[in-house]
């Protein structure tokens, strides 16, 4: 089976080894979260940052590069889970990547950082491509990519002047 | 409930809808009780209401050229008057040549003209 992240979290359940005794071991042993090695333009990264310290500082909300993934990634699979239509998703994402921010960054230096994502979320995410894959054989989105393309399309908003919406939907989903 | 990824809101699209192309302007003109009786009585004798009657008027006056000076004051009755667009146009052409007056002055004139004329006033 195609792997969609690196972590490859869906071969683990749908891989040969489906014995009792190897779930068991693997319920033990593995950790519930999952790190996924994403980059962004250098000037992006530390904008990403700058806003999650400008959270922290002015709005009393504790929260991390990994928790704002995690929350975006949410909000991806709650659509898909009201929506059930994983085509509706593939458009979104062809149109997010014709953003001018995302069109312009291959061209900038790239940072890479680690982001501690929850297993399940990585799953749940494999298995929406996995279901894309199912019309679209030969779709090249992995898990990595959706979240680039989710933190630049956060960025654009900031930059519109759309930031105060963000914060007050971030802040009611903290509490 | 709203998503964090604003991609995911719904696009709301807004139609522009096209206008008549018979569509009226509407202006409003102050009259004294006694003219308003007297203009209703002349637009019932007519078969019209008074809207239509002083529309009319106007309609017809905005052909002429000059037109009576009047006391302009605020009053306590109100009459529509609904013009199609090319009254409206000349409407605004007379205002200006009166010297920029509001659109609610000059209409009074022309309107109280027109009744003058027509001997209903």
């Amino acid at each position: 089976m195609k792997a969609y992240s690196a972590a490859n979290v869906l071969d683990a359940y749908v891989g040969e080894k489906q014995t009792g005794f190897f779930n068991w071991i693997r319920s033990v042993t593995e950790s519930h979260e999952v790190k996924l090695e994403l980059n962004l333009p250098v000037r992006f990264y530390l904008r990403t940052q700058m806003f999650l310290d400008d959270l922290q500082e002015y709005s009393g909300l504790e929260i991390t590069m990994d928790d704002l993934i995690e929350m975006l990634a949410d909000d991806i699979l709650e659509f898909y889970g009201k929506n059930l239509n994983p085509l509706a998703l593939k458009k979104h994402f062809n149109n997010l990547s014709k953003l001018p921010i995302v069109v312009s960054s291959p061209s900038h230096k790239k940072q890479k950082f680690k982001v501690k994502i929850s297993r399940k979320i990585v799953f749940k995410l494999e298995m929406l491509l996995c279901d894309i894959a199912e019309i679209y054989e030969d779709h090249d989105l992995k898990v990595e990519e959706i979240l680039r393309l989710v933190l630049l399309n956060l960025l654009s908003d900031i930059f519109r002047g759309n930031a105060e919406k963000l914060v007050k939907n971030i802040s009611k989903r903290l509490k | 409930m709203s998503y964090l990824n604003t991609f995911l809101e719904k696009q709301v699209k807004v139609r522009k809808r096209k206008t008549r192309s018979d569509k009226k302007h509407v202006v409003r003109v102050w009259m004294c009780d006694e003219d308003y009786k007297k203009t209703f009585v002349a637009a019932k004798k007519n078969k019209q209401t008074i809207t239509q009657f002083c529309s009319d008027v106007v309609i017809n006056e905005l052909q002429k050229d000059t037109y009576s000076l009047i006391k302009y004051d605020v009053e306590f009755r109100q009459v529509n008057i609904k013009l199609p667009l090319e009254s409206y146009e000349k409407l605004v052409d007379l205002a200006a040549d009166f010297g920029c007056l509001s659109l609610r002055e000059t209409t009074h004139r022309i309107l109280h003209s027109g009744l003058r004329g027509a001997g209903v006033l």
